[in-house]
């Protein structure tokens, strides 16, 4: 993933959250800092995902992960992605029109 | 024959299902190559459903065109862009997609489009799947799909 530096004001709290997880994880405390900003915006990517505001596509390649990444992640988080009930209609009415073509 | 264009989200889907060989048996599928790198992304780490698309490819039972997307649609991918911009130019029956953005996309241009699931209860309706194995399809895609879509279509094809 490509990268840019920002200046950026942390919180102490959070500082000492990536210092835990970089002893944990095995990692600089930099990394640690990238990764928890990491999973918000992966959080933050599927509430957009969930409420239809940006395709599934697109989310994948804000995080710059394959659409099959971001299933595994909405499962994780039990979020259910996918048409609402009013598209859903649409989508049983188009089933039932192209139904009555024949099928080999 | 029916022609159907897929998103990502239309094949994974219904690789997932086990059923996307029938499917491309019965319907002619044809889907833009944006959207095949995109799912062929999930190769890296393995994801088995790539395998099963990349498969069906390489037979020629998915066709793969090249095309380009649709501009200006915020909130799309360049697999739903182009996609979208297949649809247009081939005139097909539908779009197979599960993804609610790319669908209210579709409700605003009056696409025609069918979920993965209605599509599973639309082939056991019409015995091109039978009903063990479409209701075997739907509980393999329950997680990924809403609940009320999942229960819609299982009742479709007459399970619980």
């Amino acid at each position: 993933m490509e990268t840019v530096a920002y200046p950026l004001r942390v919180p102490t709290e959070i500082i000492a959250l990536a210092k835990l997880r970089a002893k944990e994880e095995y990692v600089d405390q930099s990394t640690a800092l990238r990764q928890l900003l990491y999973l918000g915006a992966e959080e933050y990517i599927l509430s957009l995902t969930e409420t239809g505001r940006i395709s599934v596509g697109r989310g994948a390649e804000l995080l710059k992960t394959s659409v099959q990444d971001i299933y595994r992640l909405a499962e994780k988080h039990g979020v259910r992605l996918g048409a609402t009930q009013e598209q859903r209609k649409k989508s049983l009415a188009t089933t039932k029109k192209i139904g009555e073509k024949p099928l080999p | 024959m029916l022609t159907i264009v897929f998103d990502a989200d239309g094949l994974i889907k219904l690789a997932r299902a086990g059923i996307l060989e029938r499917v491309a048996s019965l319907i002619h599928c044809i889907t833009s190559q944006q959207v095949y790198n995109e799912t062929m992304r999930g190769k890296e780490k393995m994801y088995e459903d790539a395998f099963i698309i990349d498969a069906l490819v390489e037979k020629g039972s998915i066709e793969v065109k090249r095309i380009k997307p649709t501009e200006g649609l915020l909130g799309l991918g360049l697999g739903e862009r182009s996609a979208l911009a297949l649809f247009n130019k081939i005139q097909g029956d539908a779009i197979i997609s599960d993804d609610r953005k790319f669908l209210a996309v579709l409700e605003t241009v009056d696409i025609p489009f069918i979920i993965p699931t209605d599509l599973i209860a639309m082939l056991a309706v019409h015995k091109k799947l039978q009903k063990t194995e479409a209701i075997k399809a739907l509980e393999v895609l329950r997680p990924f799909v809403r609940e009320e879509n999942y229960t819609a279509a299982s009742e479709l094809i007459g399970g619980d």
